[in-house]
């Protein structure tokens, strides 16, 4: 497992090949998109991505909480997929076994109730602290800093022979601070490198400075 | 009507004609008439599809007529169906004008397809999926009922494919359901005709013990003729793609009424479309082009066109390969290596194939190595000398969408299918725990039954029959079948609205609306993207432009031809050299001085420096699966010495390490890194294993319906279940690593990818050999176009060629 530091707008943070982004000043762990649910809701389909996955979500969100201790977790929206299955259960009794402030800023995929969890969970559209504004859709219009989810960023190596291999990455251009998706079984959409100000790629259980 | 009696229609009805009826023909009907199963050896424009069509309309001539289907005659390839219907029906015309012939495929109209479920015709014509559609039809035991005979033509293409296991899996059926059925195989000439009998009718099985192996055993003359160049370049490398002796093309397309130029790849393809027509106008009105990637009534209209004698040249790929009897073709000419013997003499049978007529065939060689492929091929032609296909065992993913296909119709009962796919040579070897692992699969998507799972796919009504009642999910099953597995493709078309082709999606994605490029023969402008579809206009004739350009699988030099080239090679060092070998007396000059054109007892390794960094060559000649396997094999071994990382490059005559920092050559050859020992274990630990399986992944993926993937352009509202495979192989890979079609994607790429026997075998012919090793001051002719290769993955064509300009015109110095 390796980390790396970067430096934004004078904010210091972590980022750790899990996916998260752990803000050292607030104390404060980001994640985005974990999509949970998703694979229950392909198997209701017929498509059998093996069930013992789901639990991967959960221990990989322990692991990187063990590791950062947190006082505060913000999921950056699509923390769930979509219509309520059994992994939302096990989430509220999560929720319950941790025993932390945990924000939710909601995305498009947060479509179900949250009267569930209402005791655990603060859910909001938006969250700014300071200069920094917590959203899941990027926000075109910020002056600072605005980090977000959304997108599930990669970007494509090339090798020798054609090969090409797409790593998903934490981006930052534009003022925006793209995470990259947490969700053990989620899609990527390619960014170009070149018109990022900085990028960090994740492979195997590094996190690599690209540029 | 006894024999006899049939016989001597069938003798006049030929006479008619003005035919008669060759040997082979007469074995035929008569094994067919006594019941009997079998393979018929027979390449194209032979008759043999009258070797089978006359005793089908024979026994139904000797028989009480019954309505429904009589019998199947299975084509890979929709384009051969209508040849096949034409003759049929030229002899039920004055034989049994009241039997009808019907083509069910792809390319059947709705209304058709109806009226074909209506009533079924009685001879039907259809492909290898077209027949797996049906079996995912209510009812289908009823169709197959009065059928006696099935015919699967080509048989030797689906052998050694995915869809070879289809067929087998759909035959164990069929012999159940209509247990008096005659199957009968059309194969060419392949290096193991007696195991494809036995694939084709189960191992051991009385179909087997019941049936026979004819060959046509015709002489078909075959002329190789290479078309050399006036002046011989030193340093060959692979850019020019032929195109340098369009000019010695153009003369024999005009003294020829038709020519197909048969290129490698799809962009060769339409590379050499576009230039005839720019160098050559004259032929502007009778030149049309054919690949897999075009529409599909383009297709269609070229293969009318040719049987119409209207085109005086088609430049095409492996898409016209089949035999369709195109008498008019008089000159094929073949543009490259085309990899294998068997291909290339099926390719050399398709002009003037009359039976008797010798066929000429004309080599162009892309370069200068290539011309010992020419050598090599005209050996090969006079012994005919060709490759095994080898059959595939234990496709879980087919298996896993054949059961899925029963579920989708009448269900299935698992003891009963379970002995019909025991019997099938694919699945002979299956155990029982693997079947109840498939069928675990299918009904719980997991081995072992999990609290609050959702899991719906299959499921075990009250009967004990295996079924999928979920309409949706039947819908998505039927689509599934038979889809074409590839890179993801869009379909193009003209903003005002027809269809040109499809293109792989990542060419299509390095565009910016208004990029030109050429596809289809045709200069087009991207105007947008929409909806998975490529809008375009025509662009500016003008206008410099890009290729279109395909992934698509390269072929791979089969062993047979590796071997032929070997010898081929060797003789350059004695004085019997051939015409092509003699041509490349000046690249064999220059590559002597600083190296050596090896003997059949030497194995020749290449050290030298250029700027691009220190390269390490090595010439097995055994293809560049092997060849890719053979490197990563080696850079993984090597990196055991010292930390060092290698970029890797190969071609089918050899391969490359390249690194910027220096290695020592001696150390690899004291630690005998060339061993044949604990192949298996390194190819598994070096990085590319995983990347080949997890490509082999996706085919597999698709077929089993994990991913699901609809046709291209069609509006299926399944994005919410897009999944993607590399996603997959990672989660198998992390949580069930015992799942059997994870676990395939890995034996495929041993197997049939990484061919990990010839490999052995090759490291095992390495070992007798000496290894002279060669330290060079500048790169070699041999090693010419492994190392140019490289280039064209950083430069524009236009830079590319200059560069190599440049480089030849240094290392000449001299």
């Amino acid at each position: 497992m390796s980390t790396q530091k970067t430096s934004i707008l004078g904010q210091d943070f972590e980022l750790h090949p899990c996916g998260a982004v752990y803000w050292v000043t607030q104390k404060m762990l980001l994640i985005a998109d974990v999509h949970l649910g998703k694979v229950s809701h392909f198997r209701k389909y017929g498509i059998a991505i093996p069930p013992e996955s789901i639990a991967g979500n959960f221990e990989k969100l322990n692991q990187v909480i063990a590791n950062y201790d947190p006082e505060v977790i913000c999921f950056l929206g699509d923390l769930f997929h979509s219509e309520s299955n059994h992994e939302f259960k096990m989430f509220a009794q999560w929720l319950c076994d941790l025993n932390r402030r945990v924000v939710l800023v909601i995305g498009n995929h947060d479509t179900a109730g949250y009267d569930d969890y209402c005791d655990y969970l603060e859910v909001m559209p938006s969250w700014q602290i300071g200069e920094v504004l917590l959203t899941h859709h990027p926000q075109t219009d910020c002056d600072n800093l605005n980090i977000c989810g959304h997108i599930h960023p990669c970007i494509l190596l090339r090798g020798t022979g054609r090969q090409a291999l797409r790593l998903p990455c934490f981006y930052y251009a534009d003022n925006q601070f793209v995470l990259p998706a947490f969700g053990l079984f989620t899609g990527m959409y390619e960014m170009p490198i070149d018109r990022a100000t900085r990028v960090f790629a994740i492979a195997d259980k590094e996190v690599v400075v690209i540029s | 009507m006894n024999r006899g009696e049939l016989f001597e229609i069938a003798e006049k009805w030929f006479g008619e004609q003005g035919w008669k009826a060759f040997p082979f023909q007469k074995q035929t009907w008569t094994a067919f008439l006594q019941g009997k199963h079998g393979l018929l050896n027979a390449p194209t424009g032979s008759g043999k599809t009258y070797a089978l069509w006359f005793p089908i309309i024979l026994h139904i001539m000797q028989r009480k007529k019954e309505p429904g289907l009589k019998a199947i005659w299975i084509t890979p390839l929709r384009a051969l169906s209508v040849e096949i219907k034409q003759a049929a029906e030229r002899v039920l015309k004055d034989l049994q004008p009241d039997i009808n012939v019907g083509i069910r495929s792809g390319d059947t109209s709705s209304s058709e397809r109806a009226r074909q479920k209506d009533k079924m015709p009685d001879l039907l014509i259809t492909t290898p999926e077209s027949l797996q559609l049906l079996l995912a039809s209510k009812g289908y035991d009823k169709t197959f009922r009065h059928c006696f005979a099935i015919v699967i033509d080509e048989w030797h293409e689906l052998l050694g494919t995915k869809r070879g296991v289809q067929i087998e899996l759909a035959l164990s059926r069929l012999k159940s359901l209509s247990p008096a059925i005659r199957i009968w195989g059309i194969s060419a000439t392949i290096g193991n005709l007696q195991q494809a009998r036995e694939v084709l009718l189960g191992p051991e099985s009385e179909a087997l013990e019941k049936s026979v192996l004819i060959k046509a055993n015709l002489e078909k003359k075959i002329k190789v003729l290479s078309i050399l160049p006036d002046k011989m370049e030193s340093y060959p490398w692979r850019g020019h793609m032929g195109l340098h002796l369009i000019d010695e093309v153009a003369p024999i397309i005009r003294r020829s009424k038709t020519t197909l130029i048969f290129t490698n790849v799809r962009s060769a393809c339409e590379i050499w479309f576009q230039r005839l027509l720019e160098k050559y106008p004259e032929f502007a009105g009778e030149m049309a082009m054919h690949h897999g990637s075009i529409e599909k009534e383009t297709r269609l209209w070229v293969e009318q066109a040719i049987r119409d004698e209207q085109l005086k040249v088609v430049v095409c790929t492996s898409s016209l390969d089949l035999g369709v009897d195109f008498a008019p073709v008089e000159t094929i000419i073949q543009v490259g290596g085309p990899k294998g013997v068997a291909r290339f003499l099926q390719r050399a049978g398709r002009s003037k194939h009359r039976p008797g007529e010798e066929s000429v065939i004309y080599f162009l060689a892309t370069h200068a190595i290539e011309l010992i492929e020419a050598s090599a091929l005209k050996k090969a032609a006079k012994n005919t000398v060709v490759e095994d296909r080898v059959p595939y065992l234990n496709a879980w993913d087919v298996l896993v969408q054949y059961l899925g296909t029963l579920a989708v119709s009448d269900g299935f009962l698992p003891e009963e299918i379970y002995r019909e796919v025991k019997q099938t040579f694919c699945y002979q070897a299956m155990s029982a725990d693997n079947w109840q692992w498939v069928l675990n699969f299918l009904v719980y998507g997991s081995q072992s039954l999990q609290a609050y799972d959702e899991y719906k796919k299959v499921i075990i009504d009250e009967n004990g029959r295996y079924r999928i009642t979920d309409r949706r999910m039947a819908m998505h099953h039927r689509m599934q079948i038979g889809t074409i597995v590839g890179d993801a493709v869009m379909r193009v078309k003209y903003v005002g609205g027809s269809y040109l082709g499809t293109i792989e999606e990542w060419f299509i994605t390095k565009l910016q609306p208004g990029d030109a490029f050429v596809f289809a023969g045709k200069k087009l402008e991207l105007y947008k993207i929409k909806n998975m579809e490529v809008l375009v206009r025509k662009a500016d004739a003008s206008r410099p432009v890009r290729h279109a350009a395909w992934m698509g699988g390269r072929l791979t030099l089969s062993a047979q031809m590796s071997e032929l080239m070997r010898s081929e090679l060797y003789s350059a060092n004695t004085g019997s050299m051939t015409e092509e070998l003699r041509a490349l007396r000046p690249v064999f000059e220059r590559q002597r001085r600083e190296s050596i054109v090896p003997s059949d007892t030497q194995f020749l390794i290449e050290t030298f420096k250029t700027r691009e960094g220190y390269h390490a060559l090595f010439y097995p000649f055994e293809g560049r699966y092997v060849h890719e396997a053979l490197a990563s094999l080696l850079a993984f071994r090597i990196s055991l010495l010292q930390p060092i990382t290698f970029s890797l490059a190969y071609n089918d005559y050899g391969f490359e390490l390249l690194s910027d920092k220096p290695f020592d050559m001696q150390q690899v050859l004291d630690n005998d890194l060339l061993s044949a020992q604990h192949v298996h274990d390194d190819l598994q630990r070096s990085l590319n294993a995983t990347e080949m399986a997890r490509r082999k992944f996706r085919d597999i993926s698709v077929i089993s319906g994990l991913v699901f993937s609809g046709y291209p352009g069609q509006m299926v509202k399944t994005k919410h279940l897009q999944g993607s495979a590399q996603l997959l192989f990672e989660v198998f890979r992390e949580y069930e690593p015992d799942n059997l079609l994870f676990l395939q994607a890995y034996r495929e790429t041993f197997e049939h990818q990484l061919e990990e026997g010839r490999l052995i075998q090759a490291l095992g012919r390495i070992s007798n050999q000496e290894i002279v090793w060669r330290a060079c001051e500048k790169p070699t002719p041999f090693s010419f176009p492994i190392i140019t290769d490289r280039l064209r993955e950083k430069l524009s064509s236009e830079s590319l060629a200059d560069r190599i300009k440049r480089m030849t015109a240094a290392y000449m110095k001299e």
